[in-house]
């Protein structure tokens, strides 16, 4: 969801939804980069008013959780014929992760599964925990994509 | 096998082969094509040409200033599009929107496939630091144009194809096979070779199920291979079915990928996919 919002009231960490250029035409920050203080103050310098930000803090944690299990419920069915195959596999972790917001998970997982040692092995055997719904902590970091700090 | 369906099959093919009243090449990309043949032919010339159409230089314009490209600046004019994104890349735009109402009116979410796969094609042709990153997009936009004939001038193998598809959970591409002998891919070639599309964007067309027997451009299948497998894996539009198809060891290969490289490449997609919902009315 895109919501426009004044400069003044943006946040580090939200994502820009569109990008922002002066008038005439000099580009200030792409698509899809994360707001900081700096990237404000200057918006504030180049008197840019408002930015569109991809909206993620207005959903409630019912609704993430919603969100995420009816992802979990779509992967299943979209993955069905390719369960045996372990790259498909990880692309299914990667997107079920980040669908939990959980970046870092995913990045610790797929680091793992890439490397040749049994140990992979043993993270696969989280997968029911991984699967199941969200764990407390998720909530407060709902947010949060890849810091950028 | 009973001999009706064999008759039937057999009459299928016909249908598609006499489908030189396929659709026709969309009479703007034709003009390109011709003067463009001529060596003295400017880059102005074919800005003038298609800025001609305003209606198509719209939807042109509208695509390459998407979150396709990523553009830092604003693209206001068709000769401008020309020397930033290049001829061929243009023109594929052209094409696609020239024959995006057809996308749109044969098959409920086809559109949406299309540029879901395409974005992805350009995120994995970046990732992987290729400066053809733009084009292996417009490879990937019209790789399933073979189901919009199937859809327009077979409606009724369609309808046994979608049926099919839905009893018997089969990916769309054996429900094809089973009904006609032969799939979108197939008819996809035929369509290029009709319009006379280059080598380079009928290939993926004709292989992006079997990128392994790529001859020309085996990266540019490898990648539209895998952008589409990306594409279904988000649920991103539809294009007949809903599954993820089996992954082409060769294509994963060619391209040297890790299953790491699936975090940055979904991070850079996600944000495109969504502000690409735009596109999905293109008027």
């Amino acid at each position: 969801m895109v919501k426009r919002i004044a400069v003044d009231l943006a946040k580090p960490g939200q994502v820009l939804a569109e990008q922002i250029a002066r008038q005439d035409g000099v580009l200030l920050a792409s698509q899809g980069s994360e707001v900081s203080d700096a990237l404000i103050r200057m918006l504030q310098r180049q008197n840019i008013d408002s930015i569109a930000i991809e909206e993620d803090e207005g959903r409630t944690f019912e609704e993430i959780q919603a969100a995420y299990q009816a992802d979990v419920t779509r992967m299943n069915e979209a993955f069905i014929r390719v369960e045996a195959d372990p790259i498909l596999h990880a692309l299914k972790k990667t997107l079920i992760f980040m669908s939990m917001q959980e970046r870092d998970k995913a990045l610790a997982y797929l680091e793992l599964s890439e490397s040749p040692s049994p140990e992979a092995k043993d993270s696969d055997s989280e997968e029911a925990k991984e699967e199941e719904p969200f764990a407390k902590e998720v909530t407060l970091n709902s947010q949060k994509r890849g810091k950028g700090k | 096998m009973p001999p009706t369906v064999i008759q039937d099959r057999i009459s299928a093919k016909k249908e598609v082969r006499r489908i030189k009243n396929l659709p026709t090449v969309p009479g703007i990309v034709a003009k390109i094509s011709r003067i463009v043949e001529n060596p003295e032919t400017s880059v102005a010339e074919v800005g003038r040409l298609i800025s001609q159409d305003q209606v198509l230089s719209a939807k042109v314009l509208r695509m390459a200033n998407s979150a396709f490209f990523g553009m830092s600046r604003k693209i206001n004019t068709i000769p401008q599009a020309l020397i930033i994104l290049g001829f061929e890349v243009v023109k594929g735009l052209v094409l696609t929107s020239s024959v995006f109402d057809m996308i749109q009116k044969s098959m409920a979410g086809l559109w949406e496939h299309s540029i879901g796969c395409a974005a992805a094609s350009g995120v994995i042709a970046a990732h992987l630091g290729r400066d053809d990153a733009e084009e292996v997009l417009v490879a990937g936009l019209l790789h399933d144009l073979g189901k919009v004939v199937l859809a327009l001038n077979l409606p009724e193998e369609m309808r046994l194809v979608k049926e099919k598809v839905e009893n018997e959970h089969l990916y769309f591409y054996e429900a094809e096979n089973q009904v006609l002998d032969f799939d979108h891919a197939e008819i996809g070639q035929w369509l290029a070779e009709h319009w006379n599309l280059p080598e380079s964007l009928a290939e993926p067309m004709r292989l992006h199920h079997k990128p392994e027997k790529a001859v020309l451009k085996p990266e540019w299948c490898a990648i539209v291979h895998i952008a589409d497998i990306i594409t279904r894996a988000k649920g991103f539009g539809n294009a007949g079915d809903m599954m993820v198809p089996p992954l082409s060891m060769a294509a994963w290969e060619i391209l040297g990928l890790k299953k790491t490289d699936f975090l940055p490449i979904m991070e850079k997609l996600e944000p495109k996919l969504n502000s690409l919902k735009d596109l999905t009315a293109l008027n």
